[in-house]
């Protein structure tokens, strides 16, 4: 596959793309779909959290799973990085720790059928927006 | 901090929380020196709070007592005899501006510099993050607008960012034919 380098090049890729598959606004769901936060403060970035959301993103569209990943700050709990905010539509967020490969195990039990994994914490702190 | 990639990650985080609505990365390579440039329009930092901001001991969030991701660049560029420095006012912006001498042994190697940017361009979108990187041969600027404007869709939509960490990534080695990333100047 040639690689992508110009603007033109990848707009003319994602033109073939949106023909193939519609590729809707997300913004307009995001209530409906599943929110990840992957926290992204200095003690979650020198503990590994890119490495932990780079396959988070890729990890959903390998699997087809319609998620909005975002970057969030501290959430305290520097002790436990990388940690990761996973909010299911209608459930209560839950926060995931020493989150590394331990991702897939979240996506494919937890995200696709609710499913609580190890390493979670407990609720007794606010979501940080 | 390992690498170069992941304080830039680190300290472009301030900007979005402090409300920026422009972010300018700016990283220059050229003899013997690397000059990282951040600066933001955000809500700024009045003249005590400046004072504190290379104190690990403070930080603005309520979670934890200590702040580490500033005092973590300033030793990071003292150790190679680098500099840093900060400027802001309230209600305009920040800029932080960090030197390192590259010849030095203490030199951090840049790391992902492409998923570094990546990761600010798709994660925040409303925000417009200018990319600026510069070599002594050869330089490559991109930033989330023109990307907006040439794409017409969210830039974080399924496969996209890696396109575009991928772009990014063959257009700054195109950029520095003569140097490998990590490699001391």
């Amino acid at each position: 596959m040639t690689k992508v380098k110009t603007l033109d090049d990848l707009k003319r890729l994602r033109e073939k793309a949106k023909n193939q598959v519609s590729l809707r606004e997300r913004s307009d769901k995001a209530n409906e779909l599943v929110q990840i936060k992957v926290a992204m403060a200095t003690c979650a970035i020198a503990s590994g959290s890119r490495s932990t959301m780079n396959f988070i993103v890729d990890e959903l569209e390998k699997r087809n799973i319609e998620a909005v990943v975002t970057q969030t700050g501290c959430m305290g709990y520097c002790y436990a990085e990388p940690t990761v905010e996973v909010t299911i539509p209608g459930k209560e967020p839950v926060v995931f720790w020493l989150v590394d490969e331990k991702a897939d195990e979240i996506i494919e039990k937890y995200i696709k059928s609710g499913e609580l994994v190890d390493g979670i914490i407990p609720q007794n702190y606010e979501s940080i927006n | 901090m390992k690498d170069l990639s992941l304080h830039i990650l680190d300290i472009a985080q301030n900007c979005y929380t402090a409300g920026a609505s422009k972010v300018c990365i700016g990283l220059e390579i050229k003899g013997g020196t690397c000059t990282l440039m951040v600066s933001d329009n955000g809500k700024g930092m009045d003249g005590e709070t400046l004072k504190m901001a290379t104190n690990p001991f403070f930080t603005t969030r309520t979670t934890r007592k200590v702040g580490l991701g500033i005092p973590f660049l300033k030793q990071n560029a003292e150790l190679t005899g680098g500099s840093l420095a900060i400027t802001s006012k309230p209600g305009e912006g920040t800029a932080i501006k960090a030197i390192f001498n590259t010849t030095s042994i203490d030199m951090l190697p840049y790391g992902n510099l492409a998923n570094t940017f990546m990761l600010l361009i798709t994660g925040y979108q409303q925000v417009d993050t200018i990319v600026d990187v510069s070599w002594a041969n050869g330089r490559y600027a991109i930033s989330t607008f023109e990307l907006k404007n040439t794409l017409n869709e969210a830039l974080d939509n399924p496969g996209l960012p890696r396109l575009i960490e991928e772009m990014i990534e063959e257009n700054i080695a195109a950029s520095h034919r003569q140097q490998e990333p990590g490699q001391n100047a």
